[in-house]
């Protein structure tokens, strides 16, 4: 056999292989971008995050402790840039100045925008990296939704960015309210209804003194709303919506029906949270994460609770996923190596569960319950470990191109029902799906 | 007996009527922009509980001065300040000597073309902030390499349109004797603008002072999209550091307003009459 027709059976060999290992699921594998050393020289990183408060302090303060143990030269900055919107305009504004920095916090939605131009690295071979990676068993400590919202079908099922500051849509019920009716928290969205009903209270002028639901209006909400009942947010193909059914047209006709009977009305502001703690209002559904600020605006001590949002079918419980990841963008090779490097090390248990305890998000990783700085906090923060038993509930948003867009399509259908510029609820939501339909098309 | 039509005096009554309604409007004026004023002035002395109170109290019941103080220690305030002062005073002072020189010029000088430079000019003013907003971002960070420093906060406002516009309107008020007699007596272009033009504008010129000073201490967006570091960052951009995700400390936002904002006030209290004399005698009106 000659030289050449042996290479050409090796290729061939190759070519078979190749397609034969090709499955639906990302390809592990290794790339030498992901498994090369970092010399030790000095990396500098940048992230561009959102965080303000306690929460930066705490962030920093761990960013500070990464940078003086990592051994590997590794500087990471901080850098505060604004809101979740003004860091993402300000990304896109990078991305045509070429100055972006080298991670960025990010919501799904934005990294599908940032795609547009094919700037975010692909995490696939550094979580796989044999050398740099995680192990599969590490791999498994993390939550699925978490991995499932971090994957980007319509950019070839790659994970393109990473769990960051997470959190879920729960509900949080005044329980001394419903000890006062005689009822337990619902669990199905009738038993909600009726019991926000019974929660109620009108004073002698005829006006509402105690309202049952405190109606926060946001597209992350609805889309809850939409899972609790069974329903779908986008369809197989990810290529039109599918929250504008009967799911969503049902959610939004009890909310408007429970706001004209007075068992629920639509705060401004933050005021849900001074208004639970006052019993002004019995439940509010809301982030996990905005658990301190409700406490912190509790004037006098009040008992309750968090549990899932009421459900079609309690026993197959779905929340809305809340939170934003890390993305890490392209640069060179050492720099994509030591922000993951950095993204890895802010997921291991210590650290989320660190980060968990401080900021009030959810920790990324299973064994994160099994450490003593959540067990501790859990003393204390017995609604964390509520929100933490039900993270496997929550399920991710749509991540394609255009959802941001499509948020705000939902917001202004929600607030016209709300401020009853719109009575036929079915013909509104299927309008929004329509429009949501166009943008999806338009961003194809 | 020759006619004559003789005014009826308005009677005392009717004059006392019309008095009373004026004083109602601007009264109600008044109340309407002083509103907002006296709500961050209150909320920023109350506690958390009484700030987020429904209905909300008239006034403190007590008097919380260390919402102040904690304000103050949750951001680097003093840097922000200090940025903004550097940052005000190069871009007032900047902007003053080139609209002064260009406005003179478009005022007093003929040279071909000057009608047409100044429409050109004008039309510039008309397209909006937001349109040339990732351009220049782009300009500054890409090509001249200024992210993140005073510099780029500076540099792209030492020349207003506005200014240029405003300045020379007045100019062209001075009567041409006042320069006929200047020219008599030796003094050029530079000598007749520094020693007669100028005295002459002191109300325009604070105007102009003021109109620029306040817009770079209000300026949000370009700072925050051209700065990373806290280290360069003005005043604005430290108050939405205020903002959290998911709760709000209204008492704390309202003390850290209320020592922005002081600043502004202060200054304006002082300048005000040259600011109503300024855009009086311009012929603009806002």
């Amino acid at each position: 056999m000659n030289m050449r027709l042996k290479l050409a059976i090796i290729a061939a060999v190759m070519v078979v292989a190749q397609a034969c290992s090709g499955a639906a699921s990302p390809a592990p594998a290794q790339s030498t971008q992901a498994d090369i050393d970092l010399s030790g020289a000095p990396v500098a990183l940048t992230l561009w995050h959102t965080q303000t408060g306690a929460n930066a302090a705490a962030l920093q303060a761990m960013v500070d402790r990464f940078n003086s143990t990592n051994g590997k030269g590794i500087t990471v900055t901080l850098q505060y840039q604004g809101s979740y919107t003004q860091l993402y305009q300000k990304n896109l504004s990078a991305i045509q100045a070429g100055a972006l920095p080298e991670l960025a916090v990010a919501y799904e939605s934005f990294v599908a925008d940032y795609m547009k131009a094919d700037v975010v690295l692909n995490l696939d071979p550094y979580v796989n990296s044999a050398k740099n990676g995680l192990t599969k068993d590490s791999q498994a400590d993390i939550y699925k939704p978490y991995y499932d919202t971090n994957r980007f079908p319509q950019f070839g099922n790659q994970l393109l960015s990473f769990p960051f500051t997470k959190s879920l849509f729960l509900q949080y019920n005044n329980e001394d309210i419903l000890k006062e009716i005689g009822k337990s928290d619902p669990k199905t969205w009738d038993e909600f209804e009726a019991t926000a009903k019974a929660a109620s209270k009108v004073g002698p002028d005829g006006k509402p003194t105690r309202y049952g639901w405190a109606i926060t209006i946001n597209a992350s909400n609805f889309n809850g709303w939409v899972l609790s009942r069974g329903g779908q947010l986008m369809s197989a193909d990810q290529k039109t919506v599918a929250w504008d059914q009967q799911p969503a047209i049902d959610a939004v006709t009890m909310m408007k029906r429970m706001i004209d009977n007075g068992s629920a009305y639509v705060p401004k502001g933050f005021d849900y949270q001074t208004d639970f703690g006052t019993g002004k209002a019995a439940f509010v559904q809301e982030s996990s994460t905005g658990r301190p600020f409700f406490v912190s605006s509790f004037k006098q001590p009040i008992n309750w609770s968090l549990s899932s949002i009421p459900q079609k079918d309690p026993a197959k419980a779905q929340t809305v996923q809340y939170g934003a990841n890390i993305a890490i963008f392209k640069s060179t090779p050492e720099k994509q190596l030591a922000s993951w490097l950095f993204v890895k090390w802010f997921s291991d248990a210590a650290q989320t569960a660190e980060w968990a305890v401080k900021s009030s998000y959810m920790p990324v990783r299973k064994s994160a319950q099994d450490t003593d700085t959540l067990k501790n906090s859990w003393k204390t923060d017995v609604q964390g470990k509520q929100a933490f038993d039900l993270i496997g509930t929550s399920v991710p948003e749509p991540n394609v191109r255009g959802q941001q867009d499509i948020r705000t399509v939902i917001e202004d259908m929600l607030n016209a029902v709300v401020a009853g510029k719109v009575t036929d609820i079915p013909a509104a939501v299927k309008a929004a799906g329509v429009k949501a339909n166009q943008i999806l098309k338009d961003n194809q | 007996m020759a006619s004559s039509v003789v005014a009826r005096p308005q009677s005392v009554p009717r004059v006392r009527g019309r008095v009373v309604l004026k004083h109602l409007v601007l009264a109600s004026v008044a109340i309407v922009i002083a509103f907002p004023f006296y709500w961050m002035l209150t909320t920023a002395f109350k506690s958390f509980f009484e700030a987020t109170q429904f209905p909300p109290t008239a006034f403190p019941h007590e008097l919380h001065l260390e919402n102040f103080a904690t304000a103050w220690g949750d951001a680097p305030w003093a840097g922000f300040f200090r940025n903004t002062l550097v940052i005000g005073v190069a871009v007032t002072l900047g902007e003053l000597v080139t609209s002064v020189l260009a406005a003179y010029a478009f005022a007093r000088l003929e040279f071909k073309g000057k009608g047409a430079i100044f429409f050109i000019l004008l039309a510039t003013y008309m397209i909006p902030g937001e349109a040339t907003l990732i351009p220049n971002f782009v300009l500054v960070t890409r090509y001249l390499h200024m992210a993140d420093t005073l510099q780029v906060q500076i540099i792209p406002f030492l020349a207003s349109v506005f200014s240029v516009f405003l300045l020379r309107q007045h100019f062209r008020s001075i009567p041409n004797e006042l320069a006929d007699a200047a020219k008599v007596d030796g003094a050029g272009h530079l000598r007749f603008l520094w020693g007669v033009v100028l005295p002459l504008s002191i109300p325009v010129l604070v105007t102009v002072t003021l109109i620029t000073g306040l817009g770079v201490y209000d300026a949000f967006q370009w700072p925050l999209l051209v700065t990373n570091s806290d280290a360069v960052r003005p005043v604005q951009v430290g108050m939405a550091q205020f903002r959290t995700e998911f709760g709000a400390q209204y008492h704390l936002e309202m003390a850290a307003a209320t020592f922005v904002i002081a600043p502004v006030v202060v200054i304006f209290l002082f300048a005000q009459r040259y600011l109503i004399q300024g855009v009086a005698r311009t012929g603009i009106r806002g």
